[in-house]
């Protein structure tokens, strides 16, 4: 589903991917942790398309389409969909008026109808009653003055809103409590079935524990450095990344 | 007699002198209102008041025919009296030199909404003085809606006296300018208890300046001045608010947003005086400036002078570019760039109505911002 091929991304100057590759087919959910610094979230603009985050060597395809090229509304047209290590607050945006602006503009680029009001209200209502937020919440600005673990909760509020093909999460879990960690993760677990793809970038195992990966990847160096099923996410809780730094050095 | 001269007269400041040669039976107030305007002429970019507006340059025609009837009222105002004394500013008093009358409201409890619109057509001038009297605890909403055409010239003063306990809503609406000359010169009284509740929004022109002069001339008097200038092309726009707390006890808070295109030029200056006697004040300002382009530009000017002690005043002024990262936050979730600039745009200026008590008026405002921004030939993505 989405196949990242010898990936090499610079950033002022510094090269910071250095011939990433890795494939998440459909279906799959797929962790990639490594050390601070090392590129992850890097990869995730470059996946999305931001300004600056050009690769200089590479390809991305998705489905089967190699989508270097495209616009981050174009990107996200397709399917993609980054919750952010930092969500962005928006002051004077309501937050549902955003939302359904977001939800619109995929459907038209991809030319679908429109969301009609009752219906986008009425999906509001449930994705709301899912991660367990209060109504108050979706009455202001998006996450203008929001706390660090409410934002990753509207991050995926909007995820289920806009029904992505293909998550890539940020470190959705840090600044979440334990309780507020289950109810974002059964979220995100709703939203998984046999056509759907995700990525999830973490330093930590609870989100993992929820989630069950398919795959976990090491990010080190610039590149994925090693592969391993669930049981290579606890040997990295235990035993840290040195013997991947030194490899990498 | 002949009219003290302008010295070193531009052609237009010799065109104003030779009209007002001409009157006859011009009382004393016409004759001191032009005395006080030709002792400094237009003002210019030596004027430390207007360096960031030099009207006698921007000011070209000598021939403008007056155009008398360019200003419409609803409801018709309750008087028109000859002038009661001269404005010591000089464009008031230009106004008053060339107008010789006011046209006066006396707003009691029961007044409907007021209308002042006024429509300078292409290559006319128009001087105008307005008088509102707001008896006390009566509550009024006027609003101004000023279009001036290509090479027109407005200059229209007009005063706000509010009585004990007054409210006034002010409504004040610049339209697009394009290459006319809008300058509006508002002196605003407030007495004990009296509220003004302003905003402002402004399109720009050639030179446009929307300048409110208010005295708190009684304790706890209250006021939101508000406003926004949104501009493209090579349009200025000019919000100066000058406030004078002189009693006890009074509050203003200012919200001003401005977001400039193109080669476009915004300029805010606050000035906040505070006397000794006004204690208890309490003053906010606040101008954030937004440049879409290289060559826009936004010149702001707060200045506080505090010569009273228990007084809590502040200001604040950004101007920068629109927020990269929040744009790239918008377009990952699937809105195209021109419509994730709108919004974050809408709500930037959006901010500057959110204190307009009266919902129509508010979401008009409103809907022309968004005009504005989705306007192919004139709003911020037009090509330059
Ligand atoms: N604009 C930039 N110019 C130069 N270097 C940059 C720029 N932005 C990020 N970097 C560097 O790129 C590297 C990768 O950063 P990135 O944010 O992708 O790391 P990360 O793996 O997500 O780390 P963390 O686990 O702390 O979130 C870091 O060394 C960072 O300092
Ligand atoms: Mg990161």
């Amino acid at each position: 589903m989405l196949s990242i091929k010898d990936l090499h991304v610079a950033l002022d100057g510094k090269e910071i991917l250095k011939g990433l590759s890795l494939d998440v087919p459909a279906g799959e959910v797929h962790a990639v942790m490594g050390p601070n610094g090392a590129g992850k979230s890097t990869l995730s603009y470059v996946l999305t398309g931001r300004e600056g985050y050009e690769p200089s060597a590479g390809d991305i395809e998705f489905e089967g389409e190699v989508i270097n090229g495209l616009s981050p509304d174009e990107r996200a047209a397709k399917g993609l969909f980054l919750s952010f290590q930092y969500p962005l607050e928006l002051p004077g945006v309501p937050t549902l008026t955003f939302i359904r602006t977001a939800v619109n503009a995929q459907r038209k680029a991809r030319g679908e109808e429109e969301i009609s009001a009752p219906d986008f209200m009425k999906a509001a209502r449930e994705a709301a009653k899912t991660l367990r937020m209060d109504s108050e919440m979706l009455k202001r600005s998006l996450n203008a003055g929001f706390s660090g673990g409410e934002k990753k909760r509207m991050e995926i509020f909007q995820a289920l809103l806009l029904e992505p093909k293909f998550l890539i999460l940020d470190e959705t879990d840090s600044g979440l409590d334990i309780d507020a960690l289950r109810v974002v993760a059964e979220g995100v677990e709703s939203l998984r079935n046999e056509n759907r793809g995700m990525l999830v970038i973490t330093h930590y195992q609870r989100l993992l524990d929820h989630l069950s990966p398919d795959r976990v990847h090491v990010l080190a160096g610039g590149r994925i450095v090693d592969s391993g099923g669930p049981e290579l996410a606890r040997e990295l809780e235990a035993a840290g990344y040195d013997k991947y730094l030194s490899e990498a050095a | 007699m002949t009219p003290l001269a302008v010295k070193n007269p531009t052609p237009v400041e010799q065109g104003y002198a030779d009209a007002f040669a001409t009157l006859e039976g011009a009382d004393q107030a016409r004759l001191d209102a032009w005395a006080n305007f030709a002792a400094v002429g237009l003002p210019n970019r030596r004027v430390e008041e207007w360096k960031y507006s030099d009207l006698r340059s921007a000011l070209k025609d000598p021939d403008a025919p007056l155009s008398l009837n360019a200003i419409g009222f609803s409801p018709a105002p309750s008087d028109r009296v000859l002038l009661e004394g001269a404005p010591a500013l000089p464009m008031p008093a230009l106004a008053a030199s060339m107008a010789g009358a006011a046209d006066v409201y006396r707003l009691d409890g029961d007044a409907e909404p007021v209308w002042i619109e006024v429509n300078v057509p292409e290559g006319a001038a128009h001087h105008r003085v307005v008088d509102v009297e707001i008896a006390p605890g009566a509550t009024a909403m006027v609003q101004e809606t000023y279009r001036v055409e290509d090479g027109a010239f407005l200059n229209l003063a007009i005063r706000y006296h509010l009585g004990e306990g007054a409210t006034l809503q002010r409504i004040v609406r610049q339209e697009d300018g394009g290459e006319g000359v809008a300058v509006v010169t508002a002196n605003v009284t407030l007495n004990t208890g009296a509220k003004l509740n302003q905003t402002t929004l402004a399109f720009g022109a050639r030179l446009a300046r929307l300048e409110t002069h208010l005295d708190h001339a009684g304790e706890n008097s209250d006021a939101q001045m508000d406003g926004a200038y949104l501009l493209t092309g090579r349009r200025h726009a000019d919000i100066t608010t000058l406030v004078s707390h002189c009693e006890p006890d009074c509050a203003t808070r200012q919200t001003v947003k401005g977001v400039v295109a193109q080669r476009g030029n915004g300029v805010f200056q606050g000035r906040y005086l505070v006397q000794r006697a006004a204690q208890g004040t309490d003053a906010r300002m606040h101008h954030d400036a937004i440049l879409l382009d290289d060559g826009a530009q936004a010149n702001a000017k707060p200045e506080l002078l505090i010569y009273a002690d228990d007084v809590q005043c502040a200001h604040g002024n950004t101007v920068g570019a629109l927020d990269e990262d929040a744009l790239f936050y918008m377009r990952s979730r699937g809105l195209p760039e021109a419509a994730a600039r709108a919004l974050l745009i809408e709500a930037f200026v959006a901010a500057a109505f959110g204190n307009v008590q009266n919902d129509t008026a508010r979401e008009q405002m409103l809907e022309a911002a968004r005009g504005w921004l989705a306007d192919p030939d004139t709003g911020p993505e037009a090509a330059a």
